[in-house]
């Protein structure tokens, strides 16, 4: 059975009838975004990875093939919001301008050095969500690429129940 | 001691449990969504769009996911963060306004959050709890759900879940190349940013963060990070699940 009751929460030293929707501790008619606990996989979660040898580079113009690092099922059988973050433990062998022990949110790009881009970040489906290296649709087969061999890095990903899509 | 409400997500004492196991805390706030919604607009590269007003009189905090289809192309039926300067909020609006011509398909959440006003929340217990069999549980559904509903897209707070929590959030000013804040969690915590222009318009920012367990400095990635930045650290930590 569906009602509109609701329940409004103080934040401390407020009064709840003075206080501005942002102000409020708690307010039952406002969505926020949550994490499903318990999960397993779970929903919130680390992953670590290491590059043991470069990706090949699409051979083609256009190629928007990528290569998946890991995949994370959730199973909420609609697409799901989600976000990333990305710290950096080694750079590359080619001296990857990106440093050791530094994070970011997703995507990271690696900063160019031949005129190529790209960059490692995470999408989701339906089904599952995917940590990935990728070029980025490759339209000039004279740009060169960092090779990433030796690159590693840690990825925490975050898999709302809220939509995504 | 100022009175309050703290509820434990599921199997977590509440008396022991980090502040980010936390499923609802009336000591710290969360970044509540005011509007959501789907983005499908034919942009020329030249002028902006307005994707939705929001009514609330000041810049918000904004999320945007790209659903396959911009500068990521992993396809129709996936969807990603996008924190490209592509969109940006104002008092009134959220705005896309591309570079060049796109046919853009998104998800967007606006949150009721001013980062005009400068929040810092107690750290009250850094280490996570190990889960317990314990069931009892707490949770409200939005407006016009069902209570029984097994969707957790139907509640407000569930303690099932982990909702994110704002450990910090406020604007400053980025000095020579970057800016360092305290947040003293015994942890490193995620963190989202924005820049802001001088109207007071935000758009995101991405920023190479370096953190330990008392502080987090962040720093241009290609440039140097200078300017005014409006910032929000989460309760959250990046490297310990859920």
């Amino acid at each position: 059975m569906s009602r509109d009751n609701g329940i409004l929460i103080a934040a401390p030293g407020k009064k709840v009838d003075r206080s501005a929707p942002n102000e409020l501790g708690f307010d039952s008619d406002k969505h926020t975004l949550m994490v499903k606990v318990g999960q397993e996989p779970p929903h919130a979660d680390t992953v670590s990875y290491l590059f043991q040898s470069n990706p090949a580079l699409p051979g083609t113009i256009g190629d928007t093939s990528q290569t998946i690092i890991a995949t994370i099922a959730h199973n909420y059988g609609y697409i799901p919001a989600s976000f990333g973050f990305i710290s950096v433990k080694s750079p590359s062998t080619d001296g990857l301008s990106v440093p050791a022990d530094s994070y970011y949110r997703s995507p990271l790009f690696i900063p160019l050095t031949g005129g190529g881009t790209q960059y490692i970040h995470y999408f989701v489906d339906n089904k599952n969500l995917y940590v990935a290296y990728r070029i980025q649709n490759r339209d000039d087969l004279s740009l060169t690429y960092v090779d990433m061999t030796g690159f590693s890095f840690d990825f925490k990903y975050y898999i709302f129940a809220n939509p995504g899509a | 001691m100022s009175e309050g409400i703290k509820v434990s997500e599921a199997g977590v004492d509440v008396s022991r449990a980090a502040d980010f196991q936390l499923a609802l805390s009336t000591e710290w706030p969360t970044l509540k969504i005011v509007k959501e919604g789907t983005i499908d607009v034919n942009a020329d590269g030249s002028n902006s769009i307005t994707i939705t007003s929001h009514g609330l009189g000041y810049a918000p905090v904004f999320m945007i996911l790209d659903n396959g289809v911009a500068f990521t192309e992993t396809g129709p039926g996936t969807s990603e963060f996008d924190g490209t300067p592509n969109f940006h909020s104002t008092k009134d609006n959220l705005i896309y306004n591309p570079s060049v011509a796109t046919h853009y398909r998104g998800y967007y959440f606006i949150f009721d959050y001013d980062l005009g006003k400068v929040f810092a929340a107690p750290s009250d217990h850094a280490t996570p709890q190990n889960s317990t069999t314990v069931s009892i549980g707490m949770k409200a559904a939005g407006r016009s759900k069902n209570i029984e509903s097994t969707d957790g897209r139907d509640y407000t707070v569930n303690t099932d879940y982990r909702p994110w929590t704002v450990h910090l959030s406020g604007t400053t000013q980025a000095t020579s190349d970057g800016f360092r804040l305290d947040h003293n969690l015994g942890y490193v915590p995620g963190a989202l940013l924005f820049s802001v222009d001088s109207d007071g318009n935000l758009t995101p920012l991405q920023a190479r963060a370096t953190a330990n367990a008392v502080s987090i400095t962040f720093r241009g990635v290609q440039a140097p990070l200078t300017g005014t930045v409006a910032y929000v650290v989460l309760k959250d930590p990046i490297f310990i699940g859920a």
